[in-house]
C-alpha cells in the first residue's frame, strides 16, 4: 500500500492540474485507499465578488464565484485543520449572496469538496534532495517544501564538504536533487509561513536513496 | 471515509531535532540574506524603499497585526482574501532556569577532624554541615592567622563564585561569639551591598545587627557619627563602600565631627574585611592609603582576581594585609634569594632588595625567560614567600558546570573601517581605544566617538542614535554584523546573549538597531545595565531577563556588572572589545559561568584584526599569564599550557560559529 502511494505521488506532480483533477477523479473510485494518503475534505468558504463583476446572466455570475474561490484556495495554500490544499474536486452549491454596505460587494457563501494533503506521523513519502547542511539535510516533496532530516539520525551517512556537499555512506549517498524515501518522524504548523515543517528519518526498511 | 487526525505531541526524543531544524534553517536563511545584500549594493536606492519587515500575528477580533510596527495589515472581515507571501519566522524553544546559589548544594555531612582546628575557634555545626572542603582550609587558615598571639593580615584568594563569603561569615560568628568585644567592619563595593546582607540574614545563628550608612541615608558626618557610635556601643558589623571610606579618613574636614569619624573608623574595629580586595591595590591612590592607616593587625582581603596589571599590586596588597612585608624576617630570605636567581640573566646589578626593583624583576622573568629552571625556581620561591599568607583557591566547583568555551575572534575588517583606522593611530593611547572600539563595531560611530565629551552626551540619546541607524549598511561594521548574526543564530537555538562593552556608544548603538530593523523592546527582548542604572533596575532587567521566554539579548557595562549580578539565563557571551585588564573580563564571563547555569557557555572576545586592538589583545593575554604561572604552575606543565592556541573553525566544538556567514568574516579564532 505504501509503495502504491509512492508511485502515485511521483507520477502526480508531473501532470498538468486541470489533468490531475481528473485523474485523481477517475482514481479515487476505483482505489478508495488513496483516502490514507489524500483527503476529501467537505468545506464551506465566503467568496466575495465585486460590483463589477455582477452581471444578470446567472453562467457569468457563477464563473465570476468559481475563480474567485480557486484563486482563493491557491493563496491561502494550507491550514491546520486540513493540511496542503490540492484541488477543489466538487462544487456543492452557491448560496445566496448579501450586499455588503458600503462598498456594494456581495458575499456568496460556497460549500465544496476539497482534496487535501496533510502529514501524519509515521506516512511515507517521496522527495527530492534542496540543500544540504553541515546539520542535515532539507527535502521537499509535493506541496511540503520544508522537510528536515537531522544529521543525528542519519548515523551511518558522514558529511562531505566542499563545493558539491554530500552525505555518503557505503552504499548510496545523498546529494542535490537526489530522490528519497523517507518516513514521517513528527511535524509542526508554522503559522507564519502557512505550512507544515516535518522532521524525516531514513531509519527502516526500502528507506533511503531511491 | 474522510478522516481527520490531530497532531500528537511528543516532546520525548524530538526536541533536539526540531531545535537543529531551526538552527540549520536560520543558517541557510543568513547565507540568503547575504547573497541579498551583496546585490543590494548595486542598487542603493531600492534599499531605502524596503517597507517594514512584516511578522504577522493573527488576533481574532484584529485580523493580521504585524507584531513589530503594529500596522493591521488585513482587517478580521477581509481575511478571506489574498495571502501575500510572510516572512518567515522560527520558533524558539524556551528551557526554564533557576539561579541555584552555590551554598545551596547540601554535599552532606563533612567530619570536622580536630587537625582542623589550631585553636579554641570552632566552626558552628550547621555551618560545617554545608562547608567544601577547601572553606574548611580556609577557615582554619583564617585561624591561624587572625586569632593567637601575634595576629596578622591574610589574603584569601579564592575564584569568583567558590562561597568566600559564607567562609567569611561563619568566621566573623564564631569569632565574635568568642570575642564580643570585637567590632568588624567590611569593606567592600557598594553594589554588593545587598548580597552581603542577605547571606548575612540566611546564615547567622543569632542576631547580631547590620549597619551601614546608606539604608538609614546617614549622608552628613553627624548622621554617620550616630551610626558609628551605635556599631561601637553593642556587638555588631558595619558595612562600607570604598569610596566612602577613602573620603572619611582622607577629607578634608577638619572639624570635630569628621574627626571624630575618622578615629573611631581607624580605632574602633578590630576585624578588617575587603571583599574583593583588589581594589586598593594601587599605590597612588586615597584608598590604599586609607586603609593602611587602620590600626588593627587583622585585615583580610578577599578576591577572586588577585592579580590585575602587575606584580607589584600584589605586592602593594600584600604590604597592606602585613605592613613591610618583603622586610619581615621570614620574607627576607626568600626575596634575596629571588633576586639572586633573576640578576644573574639582566644586564642590572643589583645590591640590596628594593620593592619595585623586586617585583619588576620577577615579573620580567615570568613573562620573558626563555630559561625554563630558572622560571620554575622563581615560581617556587615566589610560593613559598606567600604561602602562610596568601590562600589560593583555583576553585573546581566551576568543573560541576557543563563548560565554558572562551575564543578569541579575530575578524576581518571591511573596506570602510580600514581607511579609518589609518587616521586613529595618530591619536594618543585612550583616545585611540575610545574611538577604535566604536569604529570596529561601525564606521558611522567613528565621527560620533572622536566628538567631546558633552557633545557625546548629546549624540547618545535615543533620537540621534535611530537618524543615524536609518542610512547605515550593517554589514559596513564587522563586529555589528558578526554580533547580528551570532544573536540570531543563538536565538533559533534557544539561547540568550550577553554582549558586554567598555563604553556606552557601542552598546546604545547595537541596542537601536535591534530596536529599528528586528522590532524588538527594551525591558521585553533587549535589556541593558552601566553604571547610571540603579539598584532597581538592576535587579528588575537580571530577573527578567533570566526567567522571561522573551528576554534575547542583555548588553552590559564591563565594569558595572563586575559583581553581584548573576546573569545565568545566557549562554552565549559577547565581549565587544579588548579591556587591558583581564580580570575585567574575567568577571563578566563569571556573570554567566557560575553556579545555576545549565548549559555550555561560549564567550566570543571579539579582535579587530590588522588594527591597535591586536597588541591591546595580546598584552592583556600576558597578564592573564602571569597569575597561571604564579598559582597553577607545576613541574608537568610546558610552555604550550600557557599559550592562545589557535584552532580551525571545523574543530572549534561550536556549531554556530560555523555558518558560512559568520566564518567568512573570520580571520583567526583562538582559544583558551
Amino acid at each position: 500500500m505504501r509503495a502504491w502511494a509512492w508511485r502515485r505521488t511521483a507520477f502526480l506532480r508531473n501532470v498538468p492540474a486541470l489533468l490531475r483533477m481528473v485523474l485523481m477523479q477517475r482514481e479515487a473510485s476505483t482505489y478508495r485507499q488513496s483516502a490514507m494518503v489524500f483527503l476529501k475534505v467537505d468545506m464551506s468558504w465566503n467568496v466575495l465578488i465585486s460590483p463589477s463583476e455582477l452581471s444578470p446572466k446567472g453562467l457569468l455570475l457563477r464563473k465570476a464565484v468559481i475563480v474567485s474561490l480557486l484563486e482563493e484556495i491557491a493563496n491561502r495554500k494550507a491550514s491546520k485543520d486540513h493540511g496542503y490544499y490540492i484541488a477543489v474536486s466538487e462544487l456543492k452549491a452557491i448560496s445566496e449572496g448579501k450586499v455588503r454596505e458600503l462598498t456594494g460587494d456581495v458575499l456568496f457563501p460556497v460549500t465544496f469538496t476539497c482534496i487535501t494533503q496533510k502529514p501524519t506521523k509515521g506516512e511515507i513519502l517521496v522527495g527530492s534532495v534542496d540543500k544540504i547542511l553541515k546539520h542535515g539535510v532539507f527535502l521537499k516533496s509535493g506541496p511540503i517544501e520544508s522537510i528536515f532530516l537531522s544529521e543525528k539520525t542519519l548515523s551511518d551517512y558522514k558529511y562531505i564538504g566542499g563545493e558539491n556537499p554530500m552525505f555518503m555512506n557505503d552504499h548510496s549517498k545523498l546529494e542535490k536533487d537526489t530522490a528519497v524515501r523517507f518516513k514521517v518522524m513528527g511535524f509542526r504548523w508554522m503559522e507564519a509561513d502557512r505550512q507544515f515543517q516535518i522532521l524525516a528519518t531514513l531509519a527502516g526498511d526500502y528507506l533511503g536513496p531511491l | 471515509m474522510i478522516e481527520e487526525e490531530k497532531p500528537v505531541k511528543e516532546s520525548d526524543g524530538l526536541e533536539d531535532l526540531w531545535k537543529d531544524f531551526s538552527l540549520a534553517a536560520e543558517c541557510t536563511k543568513l547565507d540568503t540574506n547575504e547573497d541579498m545584500s551583496n546585490e543590494k549594493d548595486v542598487d542603493d536606492e531600492n534599499e531605502m524603499d524596503d517597507d517594514c519587515n512584516h511578522d504577522i500575528r493573527i488576533h481574532e477580533d484584529l485580523g493580521h497585526v504585524c507584531r513589530i510596527c503594529g500596522m493591521i495589515v488585513r482587517k478580521a472581515e477581509t481575511i478571506i482574501d489574498y495571502q501575500w507571501k510572510k516572512a518567515s519566522r522560527t520558533r524558539t524553544n524556551y528551557y526554564e532556569s533557576r539561579s541555584k546559589d552555590a551554598d545551596d548544594i547540601d554535599t552532606g555531612a563533612v567530619k570536622v577532624s580536630e587537625d582542623f582546628i589550631v585553636s579554641d575557634i570552632a566552626i558552628h555545626p550547621r555551618h560545617a554541615k554545608q562547608m567544601r572542603p577547601h572553606q574548611l582550609e580556609g577557615f582554619s587558615f583564617l585561624v591561624k592567622n587572625l586569632v593567637g598571639d601575634k595576629p596578622g593580615g591574610c589574603i584569601l584568594a579564592h575564584a569568583p563564585g567558590s562561597g568566600k563569603t559564607f567562609m567569611l561569615i561563619s568566621f566573623i560568628q564564631s569569632f565574635l561569639a568568642k570575642y564580643p568585644s570585637a567590632r568588624p567592619l567590611v569593606v567592600l563595593p557598594k553594589g554588593i551591598l545587598g548580597t552581603w546582607k542577605r547571606e548575612f540574614q540566611r546564615w547567622q545563628v543569632e542576631d547580631i545587627p547590620l549597619y551601614d550608612f546608606y539604608s538609614v541615608k546617614a549622608d552628613k558626618r553627624t548622621e554617620q557619627l550616630e551610626v558609628l557610635k551605635s556599631w561601637e556601643a553593642r556587638m555588631s558589623i558595619l558595612f562600607l563602600g570604598y569610596k566612602q571610606f577613602s573620603r572619611i579618613i582622607c577629607g578634608d574636614g577638619d572639624g570635630n565631627i569628621a574627626a571624630a569619624c575618622r578615629d573611631r573608623l581607624l580605632m574602633v574595629p578590630n576585624l578588617l574585611i575587603l571583599d574583593e580586595g583588589h581594589t586598593p591595590r594601587n599605590r597612588e591612590t586615597d584608598v590604599l592609603a586609607s586603609l593602611k592607616r587602620v590600626q588593627t593587625p587583622r585585615k583580610v582581603v578577599l578576591s577572586g582576581t588577585l592579580f590585575q596589571n602587575h606584580v607589584s599590586e600584589v605586592f602593594n596588597i600584600l604590604d597592606l594585609v602585613r605592613p613591610k612585608f618583603l622586610k619581615m624576617e621570614s620574607s627576607r630570605p626568600i626575596a634575596r634569594r629571588i633576586m639572586s636567581q633573576v640578576a644573574i640573566s639582566g644586564i642590572r646589578s643589583l645590591k640590596g632588595v628594593h620593592d619595585s626593583a623586586f617585583t619588576e624583576s620577577v615579573e620580567d622573568t615570568l613573562l620573558n625567560d626563555d630559561n625554563f629552571t630558572r622560571k620554575s625556581h622563581v615560581i617556587r620561591s615566589l610560593r613559598e614567600l606567600t604561602k602562610d599568607v596568601l590562600h589560593y583557591y583555583k576553585g573546581d566547583i566551576l568543573d560541576e558546570l557543563p563548560g565554558l568555551v572562551d575564543f578569541s575572534v579575530f575578524l576581518k575588517l571591511s573596506t570602510k573601517q580600514k581607511e579609518i583606522v589609518h587616521k586613529i593611530e595618530a591619536y594618543e593611547k585612550f583616545k585611540r581605544s575610545a574611538v577604535g572600539t566604536a569604529l570596529y563595531i561601525h564606521p558611522c560611530l567613528s565621527e560620533i566617538s572622536e566628538g567631546d565629551a558633552a557633545d557625546r552626551a548629546t549624540n547618545l540619546t535615543d533620537a540621534t542614535v535611530d537618524s543615524l541607524i536609518e542610512s547605515i549598511i550593517i554589514k559596513d561594521g564587522v563586529k555589528a554584523k558578526f554580533f547580528f548574526n551570532i544573536l540570531s543564530l543563538a536565538n533559533s537555538a534557544g539561547e540568550k546573549l550577553l554582549a558586554f562593552s567598555q563604553y556606552i556608544l557601542p552598546m546604545k548603538f547595537l541596542e537601536r538597531l535591534l530596536v529599528k530593523r528586528l522590532g524588538w523592546h527594551v525591558g521585553k527582548e533587549i535589556f541593558m545595565i552601566s553604571g547610571d542604572t540603579s539598584a532597581d533596575d538592576r535587579e528588575v532587567a537580571m530577573d527578567q531577563f533570566n526567567n522571561s521566554a522573551d528576554a534575547k539579548v542583555l548588553f552590559g557595562s564591563i565594569k558595572a556588572c563586575g559583581e553581584g549580578i548573576s546573569l545565568v539565563g545566557a549562554s552565549r557571551v559577547i565581549i565587544l572589545d579588548v579591556h587591558l585588564n583581564p580580570s575585567v573580563t574575567r568577571q563578566a564571563i563569571g556573570r554567566a559561568f557560575r553556579p545555576g547555569q545549565q548549559k555550555k557557555v561560549f564567550v566570543y572576545r571579539l579582535v579587530a584584526a590588522d588594527s591597535p586592538e591586536v597588541k591591546f589583545h595580546e598584552t592583556a593575554f600576558k597578564k592573564e599569564v602571569i597569575p597561571k604561572l604564579w598559582f597553577e604552575w607545576s613541574e608537568l606543565c610546558t610552555t604550550e599550557d600557557f599559550k592562545l592556541n589557535q584552532v580551525d573553525i571545523d574543530d572549534s566544538e561550536d556549531e554556530l560559529l560555523e555558518a558560512n556567514a559568520i566564518r567568512q568574516d573570520i580571520k583567526a579564532l583562538y582559544r583558551r
